[in-house]
């Protein structure tokens, strides 16, 4: 079924979403050399223990490749950030926004 | 005559209620859902998970077995390591969600008590002669005990050691001459230990651990069973006594638990290629209420609308005690169930009700809080 978006906000946001999540998903792999394709990751998944199972040498080594694809800082009190796939996605365009 | 575990009667003085769940009584309420929430939340909670299904495969053939079985890799997972997948039929749905842990010469399938008879029908339909099945449920029982200050009981009940199980470990352990497999597993986002030891054996561990948390001054208390939907359900876990239905692995966005690399030709293997090939329409959000607080005023399947188009259903609701609000688990059209976006419901009452895409897990809990700060 194919939704029609009227609102040009909304539209430009959920393109925003589906091209960011494709990126990350694209520099996880390439970064950490995870052994996966973009659609086999989840946007949801989780980064850490259950999920992509990744440690806190990949989350310095994704926040290097976030910093160098996307042009965001992650800082330490930015934890939040690194729950899932898709809260990496929503930090990018929240910090894109407010630039 | 549904099963007593050794620590019913302990479970029944502390007055919980009980339910009967695959041939077992099992332990429903104690205190409240909110108080025990809170203690599992914020302290420690002692569980029986004494009815989970616990099978054993091993035999000569028992790799290749579970190789062919499993979407994931098996035959390698080390001795004392556990994986976390799904066990699924030829068209790729899912029959159960499983834990497999990997012991000296066998390895055990653990799963929710209400999979025990399906899992084992479908072990036994693909069974060589050369693989031993034995469904020891009834042969084993098991204490959990749950929460941020779960460790810190740990360390000091049964050594320091304790530190180094990692999360899907398992090992055996020995506190006064009681012998028992610890295991480090769950879904709820807490410190989660399962001490697995022989039936029988139980009601000797908790009245111990019950002492040892007096002589340490920490509090300690029962907690049913019932209060586990909200914890996995903050987490956005699949709780699958509820979300299945007849959603495919990757709607409910678990690609991790198949491997699809995996060079072995596995049940289910085509179908799930296939399904990731051309992707879900649908998938599985997590929502928050924007004012509503009565899970009783959204029925199951309540459509969910954007811009007056109906996108997908909400099929699961629950109270997040933490961020006090009513959550839901919605199944909406892929397209349009990004982060923040905004849509309605109407409630049992006739009102329009808005509601939100939250990310999962629902926020940190104190358990990752005190192991990043450790």
């Amino acid at each position: 079924m194919s939704i029609t978006i009227t609102n040009e906000k909304i539209k430009e946001k959920v393109q925003s979403y589906e091209d960011i999540t494709r990126r990350v998903k694209k520099l996880l792999i390439e970064r950490l050399n995870l052994p996966l394709e973009v659609n086999e990751i989840a946007d949801e998944s989780i980064l850490f223990g259950l999920g992509l199972g990744l440690d806190s040498v990949d989350a310095l080594e994704i926040a290097v490749g976030l910093e160098q694809e996307f042009g965001v800082i992650v800082r330490d009190e930015d934890m939040r950030v690194f729950r899932s796939v898709i809260s990496i996605v929503q930090f990018i365009i929240t910090n894109m926004e407010n630039k | 005559m549904a099963i007593q575990t050794s620590i019913y009667e302990s479970f029944l003085s502390a007055s919980a209620s009980f339910k009967e769940e695959a041939g077992f009584l099992v332990p429903d309420i104690v205190n409240g859902i909110e108080q025990e929430y809170n203690t599992l939340r914020q302290g420690m909670g002692l569980l029986d998970y004494s009815s989970e299904t616990m099978i054993k495969i091993s035999g000569e053939g028992q790799y290749d077995f579970m190789e062919m079985i499993f979407p994931k890799e098996v035959e390698y997972i080390p001795y004392g390591q556990v994986v976390n997948t799904i066990l699924c039929d030829e068209q790729g749905a899912i029959i159960a969600i499983v834990w497999i842990l990997r012991d000296d010469d066998w390895f055990y399938i653990l799963s929710d008590n209400i999979k025990r008879s399906e899992i084992v029908e479908w072990l036994k339909k693909y069974k060589t002669d050369n693989v031993v099945i034995e469904d020891v449920t009834e042969d084993f029982e098991c204490i959990a005990i749950v929460g941020p200050e779960t460790l810190d009981f740990l360390i000091n009940y049964i050594d320091e050691d304790v530190i180094g199980l990692p999360y899907m470990g398992f090992e055996e352990a020995e506190v006064n001459d009681i012998n028992f497999n610890l295991c480090r597993i769950g879904y709820l986002g807490e410190y989660e230990y399962r001490m697995i030891l022989a039936k029988g054996e139980a009601k000797v561990l908790l009245d111990d651990i019950v002492e040892s948390a007096k002589e340490f001054e920490m509090e300690l208390q029962l907690c049913g069973n019932s209060v586990l939907n909200t914890l996995m359900f903050e987490m956005k876990s699949v709780n699958q006594k509820i979300d299945i239905g007849d959603k495919n692995p990757l709607e409910l966005g678990l690609h991790w638990m198949i491997a699809f690399n995996k060079e072995i030709d596995f049940i289910g293997k085509s179908a799930l290629t296939k399904m990731k090939d051309q992707g879900v329409e649908n998938k599985v959000v997590l929502v928050a209420f924007d004012s509503e607080k009565d899970l009783n005023q959204i029925e199951a399947n309540t459509p969910v609308f954007f811009e007056e188009q109906e996108i997908g259903s909400i099929f699961h609701t629950a109270y997040s005690y933490t961020e006090d609000k009513l959550i839901g688990q919605a199944f909406l059209d892929r397209q349009i169930a990004w982060p923040d976006m905004e849509f309605e419901v109407t409630t049992k009452s006739g009102s329009k009700e808005k509601i939100t895409i939250v990310m999962a897990p629902l926020f940190i809990t104190q358990t990752i809080i005190k192991a990043s700060e450790e």
